[in-house]
């Protein structure tokens, strides 16, 4: 099987699709001409600029370059779950960046070191740099969804809890409800992906794979590792999220801070 | 002393605002006391405060000569019950609304007394089958009630009355107030009540003791 390189023309070709988009603004009057323009250079200088430094990265290949590369995704990623709540308490960025960075540098470095053993070494761009964006990038889901449940429940079942409490309930007993629910929630998504995987689409690495050349059966094997270490990530990550948020919102005296969750302004 | 509550203080943490400033208290066993004062003067809060529900920028607590705090404080909670205006319970039968407390850690090793609870039902004017409603089908004062049966079920010492018999009718209502104090008088060595009501009769039926609250602060406290 060969590969064939895109030339940007090419690419510029494919590019010429949006004016599709374009005229049936136009015709319908939606007035998105605008965005569209923007979206269109976004998209072209976003990906050009990272290809770029991905094609720096691949070529110093020293682990410093790929460890710091890994490091600037994992803080946009843990800010990204962060700033998808519209709740927000004194934590809760310290909860999520620390239950993003470990369960997905956990996770990341256990598929570079045992599963990929094979490989030159451990920081070899090549592998560290997609492996960590897809763990990144399924984790900070489970996290988002796990601390948003868990804020807005919280915010909703003080009553309840604070009976619990006053009834002589520990903190872990008033609350567990509430952080089971979160945990739930955070880790449906990755296992009704994982029940359809295949079936509705191709996901996206596969599709990479496949048109790079790749057997069938080798990028299938990839997938599946994948799909482990999305879930095993997002899990932890959950678990984190919930339990570091759990003990700045719950104090050793057992007392529920209602008052510390509050409501962010909507700039969105 | 049974209880005493010293020197406490809170303050809201947004605006800075005092809450409760500087408040001492001491809870003798037997004593019925009701707090009174304005809405916003602080009394819900000083109750939640005796429970240690709330955080407090100052003072302490003490339960029988000990300081509560850290992991004592949900067996502290075991004998000083918190009582909210608005009953919570939880989606479930009345039975098991009051049975829930004792799945708690701290209540494990305490047995739920069946009968005793139908006694106070029967007191209460309510017949067993009140135990088999949904407590999502009850009223107000039917919430206040299960709440009440499952703090007395709980076997506490002190109880803390946040408007706790605000939703019943008259009848109810003299009924509850009938059976707290019977409640009290089966142990008054080591049983307190604290109200708060905004029925003025109330408050003069129920307590020997009546304090006073304005803005956080104890004005008056006097028998």
């Amino acid at each position: 099987m060969s590969y064939h390189a895109l030339s940007y023309w090419d690419v510029a070709a494919a590019a010429a699709l949006i004016l599709i988009n374009g005229i049936v603004s136009i015709a319908l009057r939606l007035r998105m001409e605008r965005s569209l323009l923007l979206a269109s250079i976004r998209t072209t200088m976003q990906l050009l600029l990272v290809g770029f430094v991905l094609q720096w990265v691949f070529a110093v290949d020293r682990w410093y370059v790929v460890i710091a590369m890994l490091l600037v995704m994992t803080l946009v990623a843990g800010y990204t779950a962060g700033a998808r709540n519209d709740r927000h308490f004194a934590g809760m960025w310290t909860s999520t960046l620390l239950s993003m960075g470990l369960s997905s540098w956990i996770i990341t470095a256990y598929a570079l070191l045992v599963v990929l053993h094979g490989i030159e070494h451990w920081y070899q761009p090549q592998y560290a740099i997609p492996l960590m964006g897809m763990v990144l990038g399924n984790t900070l889901n489970g996290i988002s969804v796990g601390l948003s449940t868990l804020t807005s429940e919280l915010a909703q079942r003080r009553g309840e809890i604070d009976t619990a409490l006053s009834l002589g309930a520990t903190r872990y007993e008033a609350a567990l409800p509430t952080l089971r629910q979160a945990i739930r929630l955070g880790m449906t998504p990755i296992i009704n992906s994982m029940m359809v995987v295949g079936l509705v689409s191709l996901p996206g690495m596969m599709t990479g794979q496949l048109l790079s050349g790749t057997s069938p059966i080798e990028a299938v094997k990839y997938q599946i590792m994948i799909m482990f270490l999305i879930a095993s990530a997002t899990a932890l990550g959950t678990v984190g999220v919930v339990a570091l948020s759990y003990l700045h919102l719950f104090t050793r005296d057992h007392q529920f801070l209602f008052h510390a969750i509050g409501k962010r302004k909507q700039n969105l | 002393m049974l209880l005493s509550v010293d020197h406490i203080s809170r303050s809201d943490h947004l605006t800075d605002e005092p809450l409760l400033s500087d408040i001492s208290i001491s809870i003798a066993g037997g004593e019925r006391i009701a707090l009174r004062g304005k809405s916003g003067s602080g009394k819900s809060l000083l109750l939640r405060a005796i429970a240690l529900l709330d955080p407090l920028d100052e003072g302490s607590v003490t339960w029988n000569g000990e300081t509560i705090f850290g992991s004592a404080v949900p067996a502290y909670r075991r004998q000083v019950v918190y009582l909210p205006q608005q009953a919570v319970v939880a989606e479930e039968t009345v039975d098991e609304a009051i049975r829930r407390p004792f799945l708690y850690l701290s209540r494990q090793q305490h047995v739920y007394d069946h009968a005793q609870t139908l006694g106070h039902l029967q007191q209460l004017g309510r017949g067993e089958t009140f135990l088999k409603k949904r407590t999502g089908d009850l009223s107000g004062g039917e919430k206040q009630i299960t709440a009440l049966l499952r703090a007395l079920a709980v076997n506490p010492s002190v109880l803390l009355l946040d408007e706790a018999t605000s939703a019943l009718d008259a009848e109810t209502a003299r009924a509850a107030e009938q059976l707290l104090q019977a409640w009290q008088q089966e142990k008054a060595d080591i049983r307190a009540a604290v109200w708060v009501s905004h029925d003025r009769a109330q408050s003069e039926r129920v307590a020997q003791r009546t304090i006073h609250i304005e803005a956080g602060h104890i004005r008056e406290d006097r028998p």
